[in-house]
């Protein structure tokens, strides 16, 4: 036995340009929220200003099993050159669920310094829902 | 030699429920309606699993086509709110045929837990589905 939800068939994929501000201390902080349920799967990451002083930052969902779409390594500060696409290794085995109200979330590791990149998230809306 | 142009529309993407609180046995997930060419997949774990050994989920032609194999569906995967990795690379698409299904095995004890599945396709008929 299954049951079906039937959502977005016929249109296109979405596609939302966030901006994440790597000039803040170390912690924690909210990139997008899930407003309505969607289904993540692409990512790109863009530096726009060089980072500086921090070690490395992370970009995940804030799951109880969190899904994590850079890791570490990936955003080491060395990786964050302004003008450049930042590779990341994300498994496209993965397209993680974002239910209403979760939130993809950076966390910044080291000392405070300056930075800015561009994350783009390309995703399927369920039942109406969005990135905001 | 001929070929078929299908102009298709955009993807569509349609979500289903896998019940993992039942028997051991194979039950349908979904029926494509017209042929449908799946080219993602996405898995997430909506309730935890327990009791059960493991899950797969495959389409069910003469040679399956694997989305979720046993081993990547064993019991100790279906961790709480976690996005599932696929067995199927999805780097080439899986064509779906008129009446086909995707379907999924559980083994084991009957335990609990439920998956939220996500397909996107593009239809190769027009008004094709899945359902």
């Amino acid at each position: 036995m299954s049951s079906r939800n039937l959502y977005s068939v016929n249109t296109a994929d979405l596609v939302s340009d966030f901006t994440m501000n790597l000039a803040q201390a170390a912690a924690t902080y909210t990139l997008c929220t899930a407003v309505g349920d969607v289904c993540i799967w692409g990512m790109g990451v863009f530096c726009t200003v060089a980072g500086t002083n921090w070690t490395s930052v992370t970009i995940q969902t804030n799951d109880t099993t969190n899904f994590v779409f850079m890791n570490s390594t990936e955003g080491a500060r060395a990786n964050f050159t302004a003008g450049k696409n930042v590779s990341i290794t994300w498994a496209q085995v993965q397209k993680p669920l974002v239910r209403s109200g979760q939130l993809v979330q950076y966390t910044i590791a080291g000392t405070t310094g300056v930075g800015t990149a561009r994350v783009q998230i390309y995703y399927y809306s369920l039942a109406g829902g969005d990135l905001v | 030699m001929s070929a078929v142009i299908y102009q298709t529309p955009y993807g569509s993407c349609q979500e289903f429920t896998a019940n993992l609180a039942q028997a051991a046995a194979t039950y349908d997930l979904c029926t494509a309606s017209g042929d449908v060419l799946i080219y993602r997949a996405g898995i997430y774990v909506q309730t935890v699993g327990a009791t059960f050994t493991s899950v797969s989920i495959q389409s069910n032609g003469s040679t399956a086509w694997i989305i979720l194999s046993a081993l990547d569906g064993a019991l100790v995967n279906i961790a709480s709110q976690r996005s599932m990795p696929t067995t199927w690379s999805q780097e080439d698409p899986l064509s779906l045929r008129s009446g086909q299904k995707i379907q999924y095995t559980l083994v084991g004890s009957t335990g609990t837990g439920s998956l939220r599945v996500q397909l996107a396709y593009h239809p190769l008929t027009g008004g094709a589905q899945l359902t």
